[in-house]
């Protein structure tokens, strides 16, 4: 008779997310090499390294796309316990409290942009299959409430007008700030946002380090994003993690990231010829 | 007095908006035909013909949930009609059971296949699950041929109308009748479940299924829901099939019958619920009710499918969203023209104005 | 269905293995050339083709139609009383047609008239000719129309409509008069559209009217010819079918295929499942005379009689045949597709179109000839199998459709051979499930009854397959895609 070992994790105060030695290994390549670092709670969080350096890996490592990464995930959950995330599977990291965004935007085409953000509260939905079958009393009311909660959500982004607009075809920043209101609804502990200002001009840009901050502040949560837009980067994050190659480059605030001299070889090269 | 009718107006179209209303009337306007066809107006085999057309409504509408809204095919829908039908008569028939209990079972026996289908359909996708689907009705329509005690096999199997507890023997309008409550109990039900988070949820798993299991949707859970509602509406549609019309073949659960439906869904539209009537009207209503009685072109062999297959190519090809949107465009003619034609007076008002 | 196999006498001869083995490969022949195809289709076109089975049953149906003599030149002219034309009268029909080409290549020259005037105007033409002549000067009707009704009853025999017009003429006569006429109205009518449309649009540029009746006109004499010179047996009835079955594959890429270019896969395979219902009902309606005939409908075998013995095992001469055409053909593709230019244009086409039409491959003419061959394969496929069935119904393919996707499945999508393969292997190995399958169960000591093998075997042979692709889902030789997130 073995006896179930339940394994404890321990976090350090303060810390929401501890990557501990991460690696992913794709074939013969590796594209995440015994990564770790730290993010705080109430704290934005950088993720920057030239092109092909593995920070989509490092999303989908943690967010459990990818299932055959070594190394540790500790998280602290909306419960408040400790988790390893690696023993999460990928539709219950929502649960835990952490939401992402995706590159290339995934809406549903087919649902309006009220029912995109609807999606996002899926877990929310205390309601059984049988009584949704019979549309009991109990799923009218529920589904009025998030229905709210969405309009909100809507709202605090600006976009409540569109609600009833297809997802099909939409403005590329409004689809962007759609998906951003679907991770809202589940009142994430950590948001992982990958390449929020792709394909937006200079005043959406700084339109969105406003929000993001909002965001932190509104919603007490942590929030990691990957970004190549410098400028976004360096105003809004409080820490950044500098890889390249899938290996860890440095940590450190804007200032001594920008002052660091591996990072400028890593993104410029090499120029002692 | 003209505030008040203003009122009413507005409730009664508020009121007529509601899914339900439209359904109760349409349940309302169904149980009127038999009536139709006690006092002559409807000729008996017309009845029969509209019985079918309910049947396969309901056989289609839990295609739609696969197809429509999961985006999942399958061929296999006649298998399971078949699977039901023959249950219920075996049970009925040979077992001497009540319809009621012949009726639950005959749901859920082909359920628990439909579910082990929904198991297989994580590991194959598109086509391939198509060509799955397509091998399990194959094995049940052989089963169905080599089981003859059961099935009565080529000599076919017949049953009555059901002898339900508390209301006794059915007449074949009342049976109709039945029918129609079923088909627009099932609407309900579809309606309930799209509506909701199931709805969105397995629209999501249909339109991306990364960002759904990154929102919390487990995707085996949902396709084990989509496959087993869509095996209860096929089990259902068989039930009916056999209570309604006389004796079956184990010929009749062939890939016909699973095509026929396919053509429903997408001839009337793909996520409507209306559509499936529509769609049901006109492939199995236009060609038995209306084609046959043209003069030179309803003694054609063979026209009924020709139109079918002829629909189903064009409206993918013009129309992928099915028939039922043609409303849209009808009303976007009738206001362009209307443009047009404002456009032109305003053109001659202006050169009588110039003119002066 | 399974009297081409022995009855089971419990024995593992190696007579009755051979036996079993013979017969799977001739079937499987039969579904190999099925699933080549749907494969090819399937590379060049990006189409999950349903309607396989379909096309390749109506060309066994045109085989049919033919043998049993309902097209058959001879016989329509002596049950109408009609005789062939002497020689002299011959010249008199070509003249007139002639006249009719050249009347209307004239107008249409010195007129400004859309295309569709341009197709109808010779048929407006041929009608108005047949019409006087039928009404006003009914003298010379016997002589000189009747000859276009002659030609018009070789029309009948090959199954396209040729001359001018006195089709129509012909058809609005017998509404009056004949009373089973409906059906053939249809039939004139779509059959000339039909090929006049093919005529039209393999000379869009130039729209000459006579070019499109020349090539209707001129594969309708090919059928006369081929009748003629061989006879009607099996032999020119199966070139007649394959005919049918390049010109039918055709059609159905040009016209439905190639429109639907832009529409997403799933909506591409239910547009080949409506081309599926189209036929089971076109099938009923254009052979309407031998479906409701005194004989059943069937088609005989290659050849009847004679059987050779190998080990024990009694191999027909027509299996052989079978065997071995199967095989040939199977190995010309593969050689074609490998060694020749064509095929490497099909190959390209098959791993990306878009690439293969900026390369200059002529990406359109590749599609259309994997159809034609793909309806090619199907129609000689449907006639191989037709003996075993016995009488021929319009689902009589469907099995092997079945079969065929599942062969495909097993040898998974992204190559040739391995469909091919499966084919075989499928087909052995249903022989031995079904006449093996309570020994097999006996070896892992569950009793049943002995003939479980046919009742079960064909189940048990489509849920090994469902496990197999369960638990590997892209074939014996697929190779799997990794999707990027």
């Amino acid at each position: 008779m073995m006896k179930k070992i339940v394994e404890t994790y321990e976090l350090a105060e303060g810390i929401v997310l501890d990557i501990k030695n991460l690696s992913m290994t794709f074939g013969g390549l590796r594209a995440v090499d015994n990564l770790s670092f730290q993010i705080k709670k109430n704290q934005i969080y950088g993720l920057i390294g030239p092109n092909g350096a593995g920070k989509t890996t490092v999303f989908n490592c943690i967010t459990q796309f990818y299932k055959s990464a070594t190394g540790e995930i500790i998280f602290e959950n909306k419960n408040g316990e400790i988790i390893n995330l690696n023993k999460v599977p990928v539709d219950k990291v929502i649960n835990q409290g952490i939401v992402r965004t995706f590159q290339n935007v995934e809406l549903i085409k087919d649902l309006t942009i009220l029912e995109n953000v609807l999606v996002g509260a899926h877990i929310d939905f205390k309601v059984t299959l049988f009584e949704e079958v019979f549309r009991v009393g109990r799923v009218r009311k529920e589904e009025q409430a998030l229905r709210d909660k969405a309009m909100e959500v809507l709202k605090f982004l600006g976009i409540d007008a569109m609600k009833d607009f297809l997802a099909f075809g939409l403005p590329y920043g409004i689809s962007k700030k759609v998906e951003l209101a679907r991770t809202l609804m589940s009142n994430p502990k950590l948001i992982i946002l990958d390449e929020p200002a792709a394909g937006l001009n200079d005043t959406e840009s700084i339109q969105l380090a406003h929000l993001i901050k909002e965001i932190k502040d509104r919603y007490q949560c942590s929030i990691l994003l990957v970004e190549h837009d410098m400028r976004l980067v360096m105003d809004v994050c409080d820490q950044i993690c500098a890889i390249s190659f899938g290996k860890l480059l440095e940590i450190g605030t804007p200032k001594q990231i920008q002052q660091s001299k591996i990072v400028q070889e890593a993104y410029l090269g090499r120029t002692d010829e | 007095m003209e505030q008040s009718k203003l009122v009413l107006k507005t409730k009664v179209t508020t009121l007529l908006k509601s899914p339900y209303i439209q359904y109760g009337l349409f349940a309302v306007l169904l149980s009127i035909l038999p009536m139709l066809q006690e006092i002559g107006i409807l000729k008996s085999s017309e009845i029969t013909i509209l019985g079918s057309v309910m049947v396969y409504s309901i056989a289609a509408l839990g295609l739609n949930l696969l197809l429509g809204y999961s985006g999942l095919a399958s061929l296999g829908t006649a298998g399971f009609m078949g699977l039901a039908a023959y249950t219920t008569a075996y049970f009925v028939q040979d077992l001497g059971l009540p319809y009621i209990v012949a009726f639950i079972v005959s749901i859920i026996i082909p359920l628990a296949i439909g579910i082990i289908v929904g198991f297989i359909s994580l590991r194959i996708e598109g086509m391939y699950l198509a060509i799955g689907t397509l091998i399990v009705a194959e094995i049940l329509l052989k089963s169905f041929t080599q089981f003859s005690d059961i099935t009565g096999g080529g000599i076919g199997k017949p049953m009555g109308y059901p002898n339900i507890a508390i209301l006794g023997q059915l007449t074949k309008n009342q049976t109709f009748t039945l029918v129609a409550i079923v088909l627009v109990i099932f609407m309900i039900l579809t309606y309930n479940i799209v509506r909701g988070r199931t709805g969105r949820a397995l629209m999501a798993m249909r339109g991306s299924e990364s960002a759904a299991q990154a929102m919390g949707i487990n995707i085996l859970k949902y396709r084990l829901i989509t496959f087993g509602f869509a095996t209860i509406f096929a089990a259902a549609a068989g039930v009916m099939w056999i209570s309604f019309l006389p004796r079956i073949y184990p010929n009749d659960w062939g890939l016909t019958v699973s095509l026929n439906i396919l053509a429903i869904i997408v001839i009337g539209g793909l996520k409507s619920i209306w559509g499936t009537l529509l769609g049901s009207f006109i492939v199995i209503g236009v060609p038995n009710l209306i084609l046959k009685n043209i003069p030179i072109i309803g003694n054609i062999p063979g026209i009924p499918n020709i139109f079918t297959g002829l629909m189903i190519v064009l409206v993918i090809m013009y129309y992928p969203y099915g028939l039922i949107y043609i409303g849209h465009d009808v009303k976007k003619w009738y206001r362009y023209i209307k443009n047009y034609i404002q456009k032109l007076t305003n053109k001659k008002n202006n050169i009588d104005e110039v003119g002066k | 269905m399974y009297g081409h196999l022995p009855l089971f006498d419990g024995g593992y001869k190696m007579s009755t293995l051979l036996q079993l083995l013979f017969s799977g490969l001739e079937i499987g022949s039969i579904y190999a050339l099925a699933t080549l195809g749907i494969m090819l289709i399937f590379r060049t076109s990006s189409v999950t083709n349903f309607a396989q089975g379909i096309i390749g049953m109506f060309g066994g149906f045109v085989a049919a139609a033919f043998i049993m003599g309902a097209y058959n030149l001879t016989i329509i002219m002596v049950d109408n009383n009609i005789t062939l034309p002497q020689n002299e009268r011959w010249i008199v029909v070509f003249v007139l047609a002639f006249l009719l080409w050249y009347i209307s290549n004239l107008v249409i020259k010195h007129t400004t008239l859309n295309k569709w005037w341009k197709l109808f105007l010779p048929i407006g033409i041929g009608v108005v000719i047949s019409m006087v002549i039928y009404f006003i000067l009914p003298a010379i009707w016997d002589t000189v129309a009747r000859q276009l009704i002659i030609a018009n009853s070789l029309a009948d025999t090959a199954f396209i409509s040729i001359v001018i017009g006195s089709d129509l003429t012909e058809t609005v006569i017998k509404v009056f008069t004949v009373p089973d006429s409906s059906r053939m109205i249809f039939t004139y009518v779509i059959a000339t559209l039909v090929l006049l449309m093919l005529g039209q649009t393999l000379h869009k540029k130039k729209f000459e009217a006579w070019k499109a009746y020349g090539i209707s006109g001129g594969i309708g004499f090919v059928y006369i010819l081929i009748q003629v010179i061989i006879g009607n047996n099996i032999w020119s009835v199966t070139l007649l079918a394959l005919t049918t079955a390049i010109i039918v594959g055709l059609l159905i890429d040009y016209f439905v295929i190639r429109r639907a270019q832009k529409v997403n896969p799933l909506a591409k395979q239910i547009i080949t499942m409506g081309i599926v219902i189209v036929f089971l009902g076109i099938t009923p309606m254009l052979f309407e005379k031998v479906l409701v005939g005194a004989d059943p409908i069937s088609i005989p075998k290659f050849f009847p009689s004679g059987a050779i013995n190998i080990a024990g095992a009694s191999l027909s001469i027509n299996s052989l045949f079978n065997i071995i055409v199967g095989l040939i053909i199977l190995a010309f593709l593969f050689w074609f597709l490998q060694k020749t230019k064509w095929g490497l244009a099909v190959r390209v086409t098959a791993s990306n179109p878009q690439t293969a039409r900026m390369m200059g491959v002529p990406v359109k003419l590749v599609t259309l000839g994997s159809w034609a061959i793909a309806a090619m394969l199907a129609t000689l496929a449907a006639i191989m199998y037709a003996p075993n069935v016995g009488i021929l119904t319009p689902g009589y393919m469907t099995s092997i459709q079945v079969i065929a996707f599942v062969a495909c499945i097993f040898g998974g999508f992204q190559t040739f051979h391995g469909p091919v393969l499966a084919s075989y292997i499928l087909a052995v190995v249903r022989n031995l499930l079904i006449f093996y399958g309570a020994t097999i169960l006996n070896f892992f000591l569950i009793r049943v009854q002995p003939d479980f093998g046919s009742i079960w075997g064909e189940q048990i042979l489509y849920i090994l397959i469902l496990v197999l692709v369960i638990f590997r889902p892209y074939g014996l030789i697929g190779k799997k895609i990794v999707k990027k997130v």
